[in-house]
């Protein structure tokens, strides 16, 4: 053993060691930023509208973000809208509505808030029969 | 030698690691409350609706739909929201509400006022249709939901 590996061994490597300790120390004070996000979901839903009449989901929108609803199969033109559950009885007030067919792109996509959410299709004076229908539902 | 007189110096920075208990995160955020005003508006008309803020927070205030009275879907208008405080007369009943903020809007799924109301007391949200160009043309119902703490 010469003399500079005696010389590390006593003078370099405890303090490479303390330096290496400290050096592990101190991360406890990382700020992080609180999660506050939602996994986006996707809900599908499919039923029949009769004539004259109206067909309605309710969901629930975890935080703000973006609804976006695709009426993906129709036997005809129908209305479909977003909007909240009625506080009474079943059935939707609407706050945005179109007048659609069946598509594969969202018919609707508006921003919205945390809460409770419906869609509702229904039909716009000019079924004869009952129709079938098929949407999906993205929300946060 | 040398090495064994840093031994306490090792094990106090070693000691000094590891502070890795699990703390709650301070939340003074206080709970929310969300309530609906569901009403028919008539052309020209308001109508109001009282509630309570119970701590500091923010309150938001949304005109989320209109709707015709006789059948599905949505109107396009623009009506006057707001809030203010409540009037009561003698025996403490509500009867009025004079605003402190009003906006113009079309309905929407996200709020269309977000205030801090101060202090925690009695206030009111309002609607009314104001304007004989964009506004109603017939009867409405409407939904607002009215977020505070």
């Amino acid at each position: 053993m010469n003399v500079a590996t005696s010389l590390l061994r006593v003078f370099v490597l405890p303090w490479l060691v303390i330096a290496l300790l400290a050096a592990g120390c101190g991360d406890g004070k990382t700020s992080t930023t609180p999660s506050n996000t939602s996994t986006p979901t996707s809900e599908n839903w499919s039923s029949v509208v009769a004539p004259g009449g109206q067909s309605s989901r309710s969901f629930t929108v975890n935080s703000s973000g973006t609804i976006a609803v695709t009426l993906t199969a129709a036997g005809a033109t129908l209305g479909l809208g977003v909007g909240l559950p009625r506080v009474t009885g079943g059935g939707c007030r609407l706050g945005v509505s179109v007048n659609t067919a069946a598509g594969s792109s969202p018919q609707i996509s508006t921003a919205a808030d945390a809460g409770q959410y419906c869609v509702q299709v229904y039909d716009l004076g000019t079924l004869r029969d009952p129709v079938e229908f098929a949407m999906k539902i993205d929300h946060p | 030698m040398r090495f064994a007189a840093l031994l306490p110096i090792l094990a106090a920075l070693c000691t000094a690691c590891g502070d890795k208990t699990p703390t709650s995160p301070s939340s003074t955020t206080p709970s929310l409350a969300t309530e609906r005003f569901d009403d028919i508006l008539n052309v020209r008309e308001s109508k109001f609706y009282a509630f309570s803020v119970g701590s500091n927070g923010t309150t938001s205030i949304n005109l989320a739909s209109l709707s015709p009275i006789d059948r599905p879907g949505t109107i396009v208008a623009t009506l006057e929201i707001g809030w203010g405080k409540t009037v009561k007369d003698d025996a403490g009943t509500v009867i009025g509400c004079t605003l402190s903020k009003v906006v113009q809007t079309t309905p929407a799924l996200t709020a269309q006022i977000t205030d801090t109301l101060v202090p925690a007391s009695d206030y009111c949200a309002n609607i009314a249709d104001v304007d004989r160009v964009i506004g109603l043309r017939a009867p409405a119902n409407f939904s607002m939901r009215i977020t505070h703490p």
